[in-house]
């Protein structure tokens, strides 16, 4: 008999006293305290198996592929991918009650070799119903990056494992990522992207130009909507007071500098 | 402790990933229900951390409109209004502006942030925007958040109908480059028509980049 194998049943069993109660107690995540992962396949040529927890909870995932969301409690998992027999990274990943994360395989930064697990939490607060809330990370195996889109510079100097938010209105727009402060090369594109309006929409730079692997995975989630609709009117003088101040003054001038 | 309470002890810790760290080796007499090939084939200790996703240092940070700022330094506190059948509902108060909670905030790439407030009220005389009709072109304003700020220049000053003001294509737009539009009533007041006719649409634009505290 192996002391150390015997301690780890005891301490466990001690363990499991303490856990018995909470994993019994609940249920399912549907009890509010669970998270949500997704797991963005962000390795070129791979077709992965993702495991969470020792348990498959996913096979073939192709690269550009976003699969689950898997439900698992708060607290610390183990996170696999793997080549048939072969584990491509293994990491423990931390998640809070509620919370929403992508957990995304991919290159490293030029330089580096070991295939990465980067975790982004998922900000789920409201936008309006017409815009979109416009999360851009850069995962590829290029130098930091600027991203224009519609031809202007608006996601700066991003690094890979960095990622960027912007709110902007439902529409399409043709995005490039290219070296940060630069114009070429051009790592990717120009390719249109259209967003989902009440949603957040993310969207991850990956592959490698060297090997032509270079791509845009995206995926959205809806959130809840905030902000009220355009106003049709703006009634704004009740007394008249401004107009007797005025009456005799020259009609307002319109002079616009910008057009 | 019983054996069984061994056995249940190693599942439920594989389950919550290695709540209990055996390092020091696996021991091949105890065994494992529902096991795993990963429980079985060595090394127990929890794996590295996964790296978390950050954010680039280059983040604009948005923000509602707190306080405005006109040329002579007059500042009006700012609060989120919603609209309601159509109408923006601008604060009574002629003191206080409104910021349509459906429009860009300072920051946004797209989209006019859209502040109004009353040019005059029958309770409470001349409001805050009284003084908007004398703004030019040029002037600077300044539009605050709770610590940051941005400065604009202004770049137009119109008057229009109030019932083309939907269909104008600058003063509510959500799309086209971020800009403040300042808007009030302006023109002639006929109290048998319901009032102004008109409203005074001041538009800027954003020449550097925002800044905080001084």
């Amino acid at each position: 008999m192996m002391p150390v194998g015997r301690w780890c049943g005891v301490a466990a069993a001690g363990v499991a006293a303490l856990m018995a109660g909470a994993l019994i107690a609940t249920p399912s995540q549907a009890a509010g305290d669970g998270a949500e992962i997704y797991l963005v396949q962000a390795l070129p040529g791979r077709s992965l198996d993702v495991t969470i927890d020792g348990k498959t909870v996913a096979e073939g995932v192709a690269a550009a592929k976003v699969a689950g969301p898997f439900d698992v409690p708060a607290g610390s998992h183990r996170v696999s991918v793997a080549d048939g027999d072969q584990v491509v990274v293994e990491k423990s990943v931390e998640v809070g009650g509620n919370d929403s994360s992508d957990v995304v395989v991919h290159l490293p930064a030029p330089g580096e070799s070991e295939p990465v697990m980067t975790v982004y939490q998922n900000d789920l607060a409201a936008v309006p119903a017409d815009k979109a809330k416009l999360t851009v990370a850069h995962t590829a195996a290029v130098p930091p990056a600027d991203i224009t889109v519609n031809g202007k510079v608006l996601f700066r100097d991003i690094a890979n494992g960095e990622a960027l938010d912007l709110i902007v209105p439902v529409a399409t727009y043709t995005i490039a990522i290219v070296p940060t402060g630069q114009e070429k090369p051009v790592y990717l594109g120009p390719l249109t992207l259209t967003v989902t309006g009440g949603a957040l929409n993310r969207v991850y730079a990956v592959g490698d130009p060297e090997q032509k692997t270079m791509n845009v995975v995206w995926h959205e989630i809806d959130v809840p909507t905030s902000g009220s609709q355009a106003p049709k009117r703006i009634d704004t003088g009740t007394g008249g007071q401004a107009a007797a101040l005025n009456s005799g003054r020259e009609p307002l001038l319109w002079v616009d500098l910008t057009r | 402790m019983g054996r069984s309470d061994a056995l249940i002890g190693l599942a439920l810790a594989a389950l919550v990933g290695g709540l209990v760290s055996c390092a020091a080796g696996t021991d091949p007499a105890a065994p494992v229900i529902g096991g795993s090939p990963a429980v079985v084939a060595g090394e127990r200790s929890s794996p590295e951390p996964a790296r978390p996703g950050t954010q680039a240092r280059s983040q604009v940070e948005r923000f509602a409109p707190e306080e405005l700022v006109l040329p002579g330094r007059a500042r009006a506190p700012v609060v989120p209004v919603v609209t309601v059948d159509g109408e923006l509902k601008v604060p009574t108060a002629p003191d206080r502006l409104g910021w349509w909670d459906g429009s860009a905030y300072v920051g946004d790439p797209f989209g006019a942030t859209v502040i109004a407030g009353h040019v005059d009220s029958a309770t409470d005389g001349l409001g805050f925007f009284a003084q908007l009709p004398a703004i030019e072109v040029g002037d600077q304003i300044t539009v605050l958040g709770d610590g940051p700020r941005q400065r604009y220049q202004v770049t137009s000053v119109r008057s229009i109908a109030k019932n083309a003001l939907a269909a104008d294509g600058d003063a509510l737009s959500q799309t086209g480059d971020h800009r403040p539009v300042l808007i009030t009533c302006t023109g002639d007041y006929h109290p048998e028509r319901g009032g102004y006719e008109q409203n005074l649409v001041v538009t800027a634009e954003q020449r550097s980049r925002q800044g905080s505290g001084d």
